[in-house]
């Protein structure tokens, strides 16, 4: 392995969980999460020499969105083929029930009800810890719309969460 | 955000990639990189204009030295010598000369040894072997 590669590896090792988390989140499926984490590393890769270190975490950040959203499009569009036309299909995408998801059942189907869009702004302000502010310049957005979007997501999944926050609360009652 | 908010993120932030994640990465980035080596990657434009640099001399060299005739004329006499000029033929040995400096140049920065060989090598001698070929004086004429 050249000592580029090897360098490159440390990069992999500090950014492929946030990265992978992201994608994960975004389309609820492990394989195509990490071919599309695979797919931002080696464009990073490619340009290694123009991606400063200290921007690698938001570059890859926004790149993996992007891939996300593109490979989610794309699988709008073949469902299209299969049933009449629906312009807002791409924000209710059916993600699929994948029972080697790494997200707990019942948090991956709360954020099946979320746009894949508002899955990434989840993802990244809570999952990765980036602040609004940081979000809405990695995304072109202001940070009163990344506010506004997470305040709907999280009211999303707060609603989606609550019937399996009563059954656990139901089952610890009922254990004690 | 509350305590329950935040309770039911925990997720999010325990996600790890899956196993061997890495060595993988670092596969396809070795693998981008050797596709990326090759001269189509690297210079696409100056392969095909080497390219067509060469088809061009080609056809020259052979539209001068009168294999290729037009349509509708008719095939010379089988004993009918050439009708190219010396002056002509030496032009058109200048202008391949040419030709081929210039697309060797191009392939040299594009580094590639099997277009350098053929452009540099067989082509020349293909080239060189059929001129000698059409105004060899001890050749019988074509048919």
């Amino acid at each position: 392995m050249n000592s580029d590669l090897q360098e490159f590896a440390d990069v992999v090792r500090a950014h492929q969980d946030a990265v992978y988390g992201l994608a994960l989140a975004t389309v609820r499926d492990p394989d195509d999460a990490a071919d599309i984490a695979q797919e931002a590393f080696v464009r990073l890769w490619r340009r290694r020499d123009e991606v400063a270190a200290k921007a690698h975490r938001p570059w890859l950040m926004k790149v993996t969105r992007n891939l996300c959203l593109d490979h989610l499009r794309r699988r709008t569009r073949d469902l299209r083929r299969m049933g009449p036309h629906d312009p807002e299909a791409l924000d209710r995408v059916p993600a699929p029930a994948d029972p080697e998801s790494i997200l707990p059942d019942d948090f991956d189907r709360a954020l099946g009800a979320l746009s894949p869009r508002a899955r990434s702004l989840v993802s990244l302000h809570y999952g990765q810890g980036f602040k609004l502010d940081e979000i809405a310049a990695m995304l072109g957005m202001t940070t009163g719309a990344v506010k506004v979007a997470l305040h709907r997501a999280r009211r999303t999944l707060r609603q989606s969460l609550a019937p399996a926050r009563t059954l656990a609360g139901h089952g610890q009652e009922n254990g004690s | 955000m509350t305590p329950d908010d935040r309770h039911d993120m925990e997720p999010l932030r325990r996600v790890k990639a899956p196993a061997g994640f890495t060595d993988r990465v670092l596969a396809a980035c070795a693998a981008d990189d050797a596709s990326r080596r090759t001269p189509f990657h690297r210079r696409p434009a100056a392969l095909w204009r080497a390219a067509g640099l060469g088809l061009a001399a080609v056809l020259a060299v052979l539209m001068l030295t009168g294999r290729v005739r037009s349509p509708g004329e008719r095939p010379q006499a089988s004993t009918a010598p050439s009708v190219v000029p010396e002056k002509d033929l030496q032009q058109a040995r200048r202008q391949l000369g040419w030709t081929l400096a210039v697309t060797t140049g191009v392939i040299d920065r594009s580094s590639d040894r099997a277009l350098r060989d053929i452009f540099d090598h067989r082509l020349p001698d293909a080239i060189n072997r059929s001129l000698h070929q059409t105004f060899d004086p001890n050749r019988k004429g074509r048919s």
